[in-house]
Formats: structure tokens, C-alpha cells, sequence
């Protein structure tokens, strides 16, 4: 079995955003983006602190969106990356209220078409392919890790089979790897002091981790 | 310039501030409890200067925007008549989903009315059933504080030329969610989208207001029209605040032409009628929000049933000769609705209440119901055996007097021994001095208070009362659900009529003595289980009095199973208050078998999705309907009574 999941040091992160163009650049998206940066500051003058906390989808091992979508569009695959198909998508959005994370976007518009012809390099399926008014996120570049098997390559090693905004990440902030490989980066990161996860009341048991953030 | 129109709409983007807060360990300020009480406060204020608020409004209307024509209609016939007025010759009319004009729609459509059903393809391609997944799952996955907080208001603003695409001599039928008596602001709740093409591309509007929608003032309108969505499931909002809305209305964004006609229609169809009568009052408590029908079982297996929303139809059936399917009978009187309901209204009650008055009236009870109260009458119990049978499957010599008594109960006697004889077993392995009523003992009379047959009910009450009081008992132990709150509870707040010795069921006797260690297990039990809550024994709340708490027998039966050794007790995702009913009860599987066949099915299918072998519950009823489920359907799971699966292990 794996789990796919990925490892956030605030520590490290700069607030570049190269991530979130990124995701934009390579999942096609036209006017919305699946790997925002919240800013925000904590404490009052002059004790203040600048947090930039990257919100991708969480990809919950007992997602709250799965269970209200009445046309079972969203569902958990056993590697637990939680994925919509846009083909049984009807865009009623309930998914985005149940959402604790708010990190589902929806597609008023698609500007120009996504041809499949642009897409023939890749195994997406086209299921997968971005349309009008559906709801959309991130999907932790599920067709990239799906071209693992056949190249042989590890996810979370080798660049052609990450995520793209870990790839891309200039202060080497994320990791990506099999949460259920004991040995593994992540694994070893998630058992560490600094992990924790967003909104663990939400009893989601979401599969991003945070390091927090140390005062030097 | 026309009224002011406010709709209210969920949207997303508001949950930065929550995560934030979560990143920050601070708790969020929300409580559900005081919203419901300023609702409360809201509806109570309304229902009782109804008639100022409608002298208000009435008066706001003629003098701020007196081309809006008002119209008062006594009921739905009136309604159609107007709208024949104002559609003059082509009869093709646009509606949204609100409550009252779906309550119109058959009548329309009688009348010639061509209907317009554009909320159907808000969701293009979603074909408009109850979907693939069941609504109550969909219900839990979302939280009320986020459906609370995701609503927005979209303004709508009468200033401009009407859209080109408008079809001349359009009529659009709109049900208001609430209305301000102060000023005359109009809430919608959802369906934004239809609803604005609907108000920016017709000539004429008619806003169809039930009485119980006139709210005090905008800021009151304003909070009811936003609760209806929020405990509906119709909600799918940043802040939402009076200034919002007074500044979204101040700039407006969509435009509708100045010769646009508007027609305010307040419709009473029994709303006054109700608000006379101490009973049913209540009735108008309720803002539309659709809770109820969403946790219905009934509404959700029986195919004509549209739910306890709609009690005020079935008043108007019951009190002033509305035509109407007989609806009334289809409730099983669980309280389902009941818990849910913000406002915790009684339908259940308005369920008795109503069959009683229609059995009076003679055009009730059902003839299945009537079969089994002519049999109470004459042998004693429901199931049309003779009464000298009952204590049939006795088999062994009980003491003629004892402090304690074992009330059997009809099912448990006539159909389902096991439960009787299991039950008899364990008492005389726990050593315990016990003895039955025998030939005294009448059926307690439960069907029968809830399917409105209350002369024959009294009858048999007051013998079991005068039976039990008489024999000098300190002790009444039942098996079945119903007959427990029935002695226990009912005889007392319908008939007046009090048992003096303490009644207990039998799950409640075992939980002490299994924590003092009388009642052991010598056996092992490797199985899966799960336990279904029979509503006699759950949803205390609601009562026929309501400021009497009823028991709650929700941690005996669990902590009695628990206790078995290497037992995997598992719950279901709907159990103690939110506990699904088998669908039995309230005369509905006598007469309604094959729907209450079917709602068992859901919780055999609830059960199985947790991987239990066994389904225990604690009443005859539930037992014996839910063991039909399961033959019916050849489901392997195994229904039991909590006696029955201890019995195994003595």
C-alpha cells in the first residue's frame, strides 16, 4: 500500500509564490489557482510575525467532501489521493461548504479549450481535463505519479514523477513521499516534534504535514 | 421604485478567517443554541401580531410603492384565479421551489396552467431525484456552522431597461422565504440564479407570501430568510449583516424594467384557522427549511409521502375539507423530525392529533387500523387471536403474586415467542421472583393512541392501570418498546391515567445487575454488532407534553452488549437521537407493509455498510419488521432483541 503525502516547512517557505504559478502553468488553469498562499501576520507591534502558510488540497485520509457529493464525482483512490472526476461533476458546490480547508475552486470559465492534442505527452485522463462550471483542486499532480509505474521511477525522487510545486519549490519547503514507507523523507518528517496538521478538530485527518515554525 | 428584493445566496472564500484560526488555537465564536432562540423569539413575535404585521405591511405597501397591487387570497383556488387575472389568455407560468407554490403546482396544472420548472435545470445534466447517495449522508458532511457562514446576500435592483431576452407577457410565480412588515424587503433563499431571470426577464411578478412569512422588520426577515437555508440542505456567506444588505441594495447589480408589474399575494389557506387552535399552533412556527423531510424516513421510501413539512396541508385536509391523499396517515410517529427541527415542532403529535379528529369525524381510521382496533375491542390484542391464547407459549410455572410483574405485550406474545421466552429465561437464571398479569393482561394500547382510536385506547388503559395498581406490584418490567413508554409515559399525559409502581424495560433492569455482577456471561460471543435505537425508547424531547422530560434508554442496551465478552459492538452513523426508524410503527406496517418493509431495509443497509453479523435492537416491533426486511431482500445480516442474543449466552 501507499499514501501519498506531502511535508510543509514554514520554516522554509519563502512566500514566493512559484508554487502556486506553477500548479497554474501546469495543470492548465485559466483564472484560478489550486495552491494559494495565505499571508497573514500574528502578534501586535512590535511583536509581530509573518506566517505564509501554502494551502494545497490536504488530501484527507476521511474527506469531508467525498460524502456530500451526490453524484459520487470525488472519491478516494486506495494511494489516497482524492480526485474529482469533472466528467460526473454537476458543480453544485456543496463539496466547497463541507470543505474545511476552502481549498476547492470552482471554473466559471474556460477561456481557451484544453485540446487533447496539447495533452498527448501525458497520461491524463480525460476525465480529468478542466471544463466549465465544475469544481476543481488539486490534485498533488496525479499524472505525473500515475507515470511511475511504468518508467520506474519514485515519486517524491524524481522530478518527472513529483508534484510540480515541489519540484519548483525554491526553498526546498516540501517534501512528497509514501507516508506508509516507515524509512521514507516523509515519514521520518511527519514523526518529528514540528509536524502537525491544519484544523485537526475538523477530523479529516488531512495527508499534508506542517513543520512549524521556529524563532531563531 | 419598486420593493426592495434581497436573495440569499451561499458562496465560498470565507474560511481564511477559520483556518486562521485554527493556525492560532483559538476557538471559533458560534452557538448554534442561540440562534435557535432568536428564531424562536422572531416566529413568536410574528404569530402573535399577525394581524398588526399584516395591517403593517399592508400599509408600507400601499404608501411606499403603490403600483405593487395586493392581493389577499383565503386559499389556493384563489391563488389560481388571480393568476388566470393576470395571465389574461396564454396560461404558462415560471415557479421556483418554494414550499407554497409547489403545494400550488397540481392545481395549476389541473387549471390548463403550462408550468415552467427552471430550478431543475439550474444543475444541468443532474437529473432531479434523491441521488445517488442518500440525502442523510450528504446532510452529515456538512457542518451547520459552514452552511451558516457561506451565505450571502445577492441584491436585486429595479432601475433600468428589463433584458431583451424577456419574453413579453411572462409571469413568474415566486414563493418569498420572508417578508419585513416595516419596509417590505422580499428574502429569497437559493435558487439565485432562476430566480433572478425569472424576476429580470418576466412583465409580471407574482410573489406568493404565506402569512407566517411577515416578519417584524428587515433585520428579523433578513435572520429567518438566512436560517431557512442554513438548517435546510438547500444552502449550499462572509459575513452576512444588515449593513450588507442595505449597502448591496443601495447598488445593485442586475437591472428589471420600470413596466414590470408586481403582485404581492398573501395567502392564508388555513394559517389563521391553525393559529386559533392550541393543538396545531405550533404548526406555524415553522420557516420552510425542510429539515424535517430531509430526516423522514417515510419521505424518503414512500413514494406519495412528501414529508412532515407539509402538516398544514394535511390540516386543511382534516379540518376544512381540502381534497388531499391521506397523508395523515402515513407517519410513523418517530420524532425524527422532531430533533431536528430548529424550532422543535411536534409533528408527531399534529399526527395524532389529527387521525383522532378524523376518527371522530368517522372518515378515519384506515380499515387495516380499524381491523386491529375492532380486535383489541373483542380479543385483547391486535393480531386477531383469541385472547385465551396468550400465554400460550409458557411453558414453565411462574408465582401467582410476586414484586414484580413482566408486562409480555401483544408481538411478543402472539408473534415473536422467543423474545418472551428468552426474556422469562433470564429473569428465573438471575433468581429473580417475577410473575405475569395472565389472562389480565390487555394489549397497553400504544397502536391504537397512534392511529387516533383513543375510545378503545382509554378502554384497555384503564383496565391495565386498574390491573397494575391493584396488584400491590413495586415493579413493571417490559420487553417492548412501545408498551414501556406507553405505561410509563403515555397513559399518564393522554389519558391522566397513572400507574403507580415504576416501570422499566428490560434493558434498563440488566444494566445494574450486570454492574453488580449478578448477571453474568459464562459464554463468548465472537461476532460483529451493531444496535438499533427503537424510537420508544429514544428522541425524549418530543412528548405530547413537552415540558416533561422522557427517558432516554440509549447506554443500558449499548453497555449490556458492550460487556459481552469478545463482542465487537460497532454503532451506526445514525444511532441515539439521529436513529433511523424501522418504519413499523404508527400503524404504518399494517397499513403501509411494503413501505415499512422498506425503510427497514435502509438500516439492515446502514448496518451491513459497518460489517455487523447482528442487528440488535430492543423492541417485538422492530424486531419483527426488520427480520421481514432482511427475508425479503436475503440479506444475510441477523436481526435479534437484546434478550434473545443474551439468552444464547447464559
Amino acid at each position: 500500500m501507499t499514501h501519498w503525502a506531502m511535508v510543509i516547512d514554514l520554516n522554509k517557505c519563502l512566500g514566493c509564490l512559484t508554487c502556486t504559478v506553477a500548479c497554474e502553468v501546469e495543470n492548465y488553469l485559466q483564472g484560478i489557482s489550486w495552491g494559494r498562499v495565505i499571508d497573514f501576520e500574528d502578534g501586535e507591534y512590535p511583536n509581530v510575525r509573518r506566517t505564509l502558510l501554502p494551502m494545497p488540497c490536504m488530501h484527507c485520509e476521511e474527506p469531508a467532501c467525498v460524502n456530500v457529493c451526490p453524484t459520487e464525482a470525488t472519491i478516494r483512490r486506495e494511494d489516497g489521493i482524492v480526485i474529482i472526476d469533472y466528467d460526473k461533476c454537476i458543480g453544485c458546490r456543496l463539496c466547497m461548504i463541507a470543505c474545511p480547508y476552502d481549498s476547492r475552486v470552482y471554473v466559471e470559465k474556460v477561456e481557451l479549450p484544453i485540446s487533447l492534442s496539447l495533452l498527448k505527452t501525458e497520461v491524463r485522463s480525460k476525465s480529468q481535463i478542466l471544463k466549465e462550471r465544475i469544481v476543481s483542486k488539486c490534485t498533488f499532480c496525479v499524472h505525473k505519479i500515475d507515470k511511475a509505474k511504468e518508467t520506474g521511477k519514485t515519486p517524491g525522487k524524481d522530478p518527472e514523477v513529483t508534484p510540480t510545486c515541489v519540484n519548483t519549490c525554491v526553498g526546498n519547503a516540501r517534501h512528497f513521499g509514501d507516508l506508509d514507507d516507515p524509512e521514507g523523507e516523509v515519514s521520518k518528517l511527519v514523526r518529528s516534534m514540528r509536524a502537525f496538521v491544519l484544523y485537526e478538530e475538523a477530523k479529516t485527518r488531512p495527508s499534508v504535514y506542517y513543520l512549524s515554525k521556529q524563532r531563531r | 421604485m419598486p420593493i426592495p428584493i434581497v436573495i440569499l445566496n451561499p458562496t465560498v472564500g470565507y474560511k481564511v478567517p477559520q483556518i486562521l484560526y485554527a493556525f492560532r488555537q483559538r476557538p471559533s465564536e458560534f452557538n448554534l443554541e442561540e440562534i435557535k432562540a432568536r428564531l424562536r423569539d422572531i416566529r413568536k413575535y410574528s404569530i402573535e401580531r399577525l394581524d398588526l404585521l399584516i395591517q403593517r405591511l399592508k400599509d408600507v405597501l400601499h404608501e411606499r410603492y403603490p403600483e405593487v397591487e395586493l392581493i389577499h387570497a383565503d386559499d389556493a383556488k384563489d391563488v389560481v384565479k388571480v393568476l388566470k387575472r393576470i395571465c389574461d389568455q396564454h396560461k404558462k407560468v415560471s415557479i421556483n421551489k418554494s414550499n407554497t407554490v409547489e403545494q400550488l403546482r397540481e392545481l395549476l396544472i389541473q387549471e390548463g396552467f403550462e408550468i415552467d420548472e427552471a430550478y431543475y435545470r439550474e444543475f444541468e445534466g443532474f437529473i432531479p431525484t434523491k441521488g445517488r447517495r442518500s440525502y442523510w449522508q450528504m446532510l452529515r458532511g456538512v457542518t451547520f456552522e459552514a452552511k451558516w457562514r457561506s451565505f450571502v446576500s445577492t441584491p436585486f435592483s429595479w432601475d433600468g431597461e428589463r433584458s431583451t431576452e424577456g419574453k413579453e407577457g411572462e409571469v413568474v410565480l415566486l414563493g418569498v422565504s420572508a417578508i419585513s412588515a416595516e419596509d417590505g424587503t422580499v428574502f429569497f433563499t437559493e435558487h439565485s440564479r432562476n430566480i433572478t431571470r425569472g424576476l429580470s426577464e418576466a412583465s409580471h411578478v407574482v410573489l406568493l407570501v404565506g402569512l407566517e412569512k411577515i416578519v417584524r422588520n428587515r433585520e428579523d426577515a433578513l435572520f429567518q430568510a438566512r436560517c431557512t437555508g442554513s438548517f435546510g440542505f438547500e444552502a449550499i456567506s462572509s459575513e452576512l449583516n444588515l449593513q450588507s444588505v442595505e449597502q448591496d441594495l443601495s447598488i445593485g447589480r442586475r437591472r428589471l424594467g420600470s413596466n414590470t408589474r408586481v403582485y404581492v399575494i398573501l395567502i392564508d389557506d388555513g394559517r389563521k384557522a391553525v393559529r386559533e387552535r392550541d393543538d396545531f399552533k405550533e404548526l406555524l412556527y415553522c420557516i420552510g427549511c425542510r429539515t424535517c423531510n430531509a430526516v423522514c424516513p417515510l419521505s424518503y421510501t414512500h413514494e406519495a409521502y412528501e414529508g412532515p413539512r407539509f402538516w398544514l396541508k394535511r390540516f386543511n385536509e382534516a379540518f376544512k375539507g381540502a381534497r388531499g391523499l391521506g397523508e395523515t396517515w402515513v407517519c410513523t410517529t418517530c420524532r425524527s423530525c422532531e430533533v431536528h427541527c430548529p424550532l422543535e415542532i411536534r409533528h408527531a403529535n399534529h399526527a395524532v392529533n389529527m387521525r383522532k379528529h378524523l376518527v371522530k369525524e368517522g372518515r378515519g381510521p384506515l380499515p387495516p387500523h380499524a381491523r386491529f382496533g375492532k380486535s383489541v375491542k373483542e380479543n385483547r390484542n391486535p393480531y386477531l387471536e383469541p385472547h385465551e391464547k396468550r400465554f400460550a407459549w409458557l411453558k414453565e410455572r411462574l408465582p401467582q403474586r410476586a414484586k414484580m410483574i413482566y408486562f409480555v405485550g401483544c408481538t411478543a406474545c402472539y408473534r415473536q415467542h422467543s423474545i418472551a421466552e428468552s426474556t422469562v429465561k433470564i429473569f428465573k437464571s438471575l433468581g429473580l421472583n417475577f410473575s405475569i398479569l395472565g389472562q389480565e393482561e390487555w394489549c397497553c394500547g400504544s397502536p391504537l393512541i397512534r392511529t387516533g382510536q383513543w375510545d378503545i385506547a382509554l378502554e384497555v388503559a384503564k383496565h391495565n392501570v386498574d390491573v397494575i395498581n391493584n396488584s400491590g406490584v413495586e415493579l413493571v418490567i417490559t420487553s417492548c418498546a412501545g408498551c414501556y413508554i406507553t405505561l410509563s409515559r403515555d397513559y399518564d399525559e393522554v389519558f391522566n391515567l397513572k400507574i403507580i409502581p415504576k416501570v422499566l424495560h428490560t434493558a434498563e433492569l440488566l444494566h445494574p445487575l450486570l454492574e453488580e455482577g449478578k448477571l453474568k456471561f459464562t459464554k463468548e460471543l465472537n461476532m460483529v454488532v451493531t444496535y438499533h435505537d427503537p424510537c420508544h425508547l429514544s428522541r425524549s424531547r418530543a412528548a405530547f407534553l413537552p415540558e416533561r422530560e422522557r427517558p432516554k434508554v440509549y447506554e443500558p442496551p449499548r453497555a449490556v452488549l458492550e460487556a459481552i465478552p469478545r463482542i465487537k459492538f460497532v454503532e451506526m452513523p445514525r444511532n441515539r437521537d439521529e436513529g433511523w426508524c424501522c418504519g413499523a410503527g404508527g400503524g404504518v406496517k399494517a397499513a403501509f407493509a411494503e413501505t415499512a418493509v422498506r425503510t427497514a431495509l435502509e438500516r439492515v443497509k446502514e448496518a451491513e455498510e459497518v460489517k455487523a453479523q447482528a442487528l440488535i435492537t430492543a423492541c417485538p416491533f422492530c424486531v419483527r419488521n426488520l427480520q421481514d426486511a432482511t427475508r425479503e431482500y436475503d440479506r444475510p445480516i441477523e436481526v435479534l432483541d437484546l434478550t434473545e442474543i443474551i439468552t444464547r449466552l447464559l
